[in-house]
């Protein structure tokens, strides 16, 4: 699924933006969908994996696999 | 040794020096000084240097070790901090406009470790802005002492080339996708991106909390060795034969590789094969995916600290940098959190390939120093990291060593990756390496200041 098919545009960047405290005008938002396009893309490739759950604090190294 | 002999000498050439009395700390700190003064307006190294200091500090050394005082390999060698490391009564920018006349009121405790360790600092180097990639114009791209027209390489690089054109004999970076290790892959250096908390990262301006390393770079891996030793208060100086290692390539191919680098690590590879050592190809599930997570943990983080500043004074970054954090403050959270995951996953996938061997291996960066860094979200910047973003987001030990010289004679880079908590054998593996490709050219003589600086150096803040 492209990004567009996934519903990502400027007013979407803006309003994400925007809840995380970074008001960006219309026209700044649209400037940075190009770019940000294949970082949406990358997480869908990640999703695609179906990772487990992570808990941050558990140990910064897994158990040895052996 | 002449003076120039004595500027690219090693760490413990220096200290043997030291200790049988034909060279003092003060006499070396100032033909250091000379060549900063010399070199800095071309290479642009440098955003502050603390002259006075420096002499202070080895004239105490110098004392120290006359009276019997001995501080251990570091004492009295001058080196240098990136500047993004506070320093107590010394400006610490990031190479920033928004930070650019901060003045800490104390050290980073590994800045602490350095004095105890006796070392004397000359001085802040250059890096990119807040070590995101690219240059503030206020300071300027640091130039590679191989070739005065080609970055050193970000973010690092004013470390990179003030240790390369020896003006110091090693220097602190830090590594978030490799800006320890690509700069000492342009420079000719080995530096080490060590495994994740192994040096302190409290009083280092972050730039992702999560991925930031703090490491050594230095000519070679033995002196990278020694200053981490400086930086942790352990040794590092085990020694590694090659006869009998397994090592397992990665990412031999990659995008944009040039052909010398592919070559070179070819050479490389037969050359441990015939040194006794087993090399064969491996693969690591899912590393192709390694850029996709570090972007999507390195911008939400870094956006989430520069927020205030990223809204008030948004004009004060340069463009490029302001566009990454912006780009951090429009993703969702559920994207961090699943890039996240990924990083798990992948620590898994590279501890189960190293059950079998000591070390994997695989060219630092695909090409040679180019003439200014690429923006790490594009394409040339993700090609340019592929190799170093995979240990950044595991946090396994990672060390570059010069492998050789490529198009246009440039310096070429070797990535060594071993198990978390080998650094010391990750380093000995590097030396090892090392004495097996001797090195085929002299370290370079750059012009003196036939460039003009983009900025004011030379300048401390006391």
């Amino acid at each position: 699924m492209s990004a567009e098919e996934g519903g990502l545009d400027a007013d979407l960047v803006r309003r994400i933006a925007a809840l995380g405290g970074l008001p960006l005008t219309p026209q700044r938002a649209a400037e940075l969908l190009p770019a940000l396009r294949p970082l949406i893309e990358g997480d869908r490739d990640l999703r695609a994996l179906g990772l487990e759950a992570v808990n941050p604090l558990a140990p910064l190294w897994p158990p040895d696999p052996a | 040794m002449t003076g120039t002999d004595l500027l690219f000498a090693s760490v413990s050439q220096i200290g043997a020096l030291y200790r049988s009395g034909q060279l003092s700390p003060v006499e070396l700190t100032r033909l250091c000084l000379e060549r900063v003064q010399a070199l800095n307006p071309t290479l642009n190294a440098f955003i502050t240097v603390t002259a006075d200091s420096a002499l202070g500090q080895a004239a105490q050394a110098e004392q120290e070790l006359r009276s019997g005082q001995d501080r251990g390999p570091l004492h009295g060698v001058p080196v240098a901090v990136k500047d993004l490391i506070d320093t107590a009564g010394v400006r610490t920018t990031c190479a920033s406009r928004i930070l650019g006349d901060r003045v800490p009121p104390q050290d980073a405790p590994l800045v602490r470790r350095l004095r105890e360790a006796g070392a004397v600092s000359l001085g802040k180097t250059n890096l990119s802005e807040f070590a995101m990639g690219v240059s503030h114009a206020d300071y300027g791209q640091a130039n590679n002492p191989w070739d005065e027209e080609r970055t050193a390489g970000a973010s690092s690089g004013g470390s990179a080339t003030a240790v390369a054109s020896g003006m110091c004999f090693a220097a602190v970076g830090t590594d978030t996708g490799g800006s320890i290790r690509i700069p000492a892959s342009y420079c000719g250096l080995a530096g080490l991106k060590p495994t994740s908390g192994l040096v302190d990262t409290a009083g280092v301006f972050p730039l992702s909390w999560s991925l930031d390393h703090v490491g050594p770079l230095a000519r070679s891996s033995q002196d990278a060795a020694l200053l981490l030793g400086g930086l942790t208060g352990h040794t590092f100086g085990s020694a590694a034969h090659l006869q009998g290692r397994r090592f397992g390539v990665i990412q031999r191919e990659g995008a944009g590789t040039e052909p010398e680098v592919a070559a070179l690590f070819e050479e490389a590879c037969a050359a441990l094969r015939a040194a006794g050592a087993e090399v064969r190809e491996v693969e690591v599930p899912d590393l192709h995916l390694a850029d996709a997570a570090l972007f999507n943990v390195l911008l939400p983080e870094a956006a989430t600290l520069h927020a205030p500043w990223l809204q008030a004074r948004g004009d004060d970054y340069a463009p490029a940098t302001r566009q990454q954090l912006e780009l951090g403050s429009a993703l969702p959270a559920a994207a961090y959190l699943r890039a996240q995951q990924f990083r798990r996953h992948l620590t898994r996938q590279f501890l189960t390939v190293l059950e079998g061997h000591d070390a994997l291996l695989s060219p630092t960066v695909p090409w040679v120093a180019p003439a200014e860094d690429p923006v790490f979200t594009g394409d040339e910047g993700a090609a340019e990291g592929q190799r170093t973003v995979p240990h950044n987001l595991t946090g396994l030990p990672a060390l570059s060593v010069n492998m050789g010289f490529g198009a246009h004679g440039l310096p070429v880079g070797l990535q060594i990756v071993t198990r978390p908590h080998t650094d010391a054998l990750c380093l000995a593996l590097g030396s090892a390496l090392e004495a097996l490709l001797p090195r085929t050219r002299p370290w370079p003589a750059p012009s003196t200041g036939s460039t003009e600086s983009t900025r004011q150096t030379d300048d401390p803040v006391q």
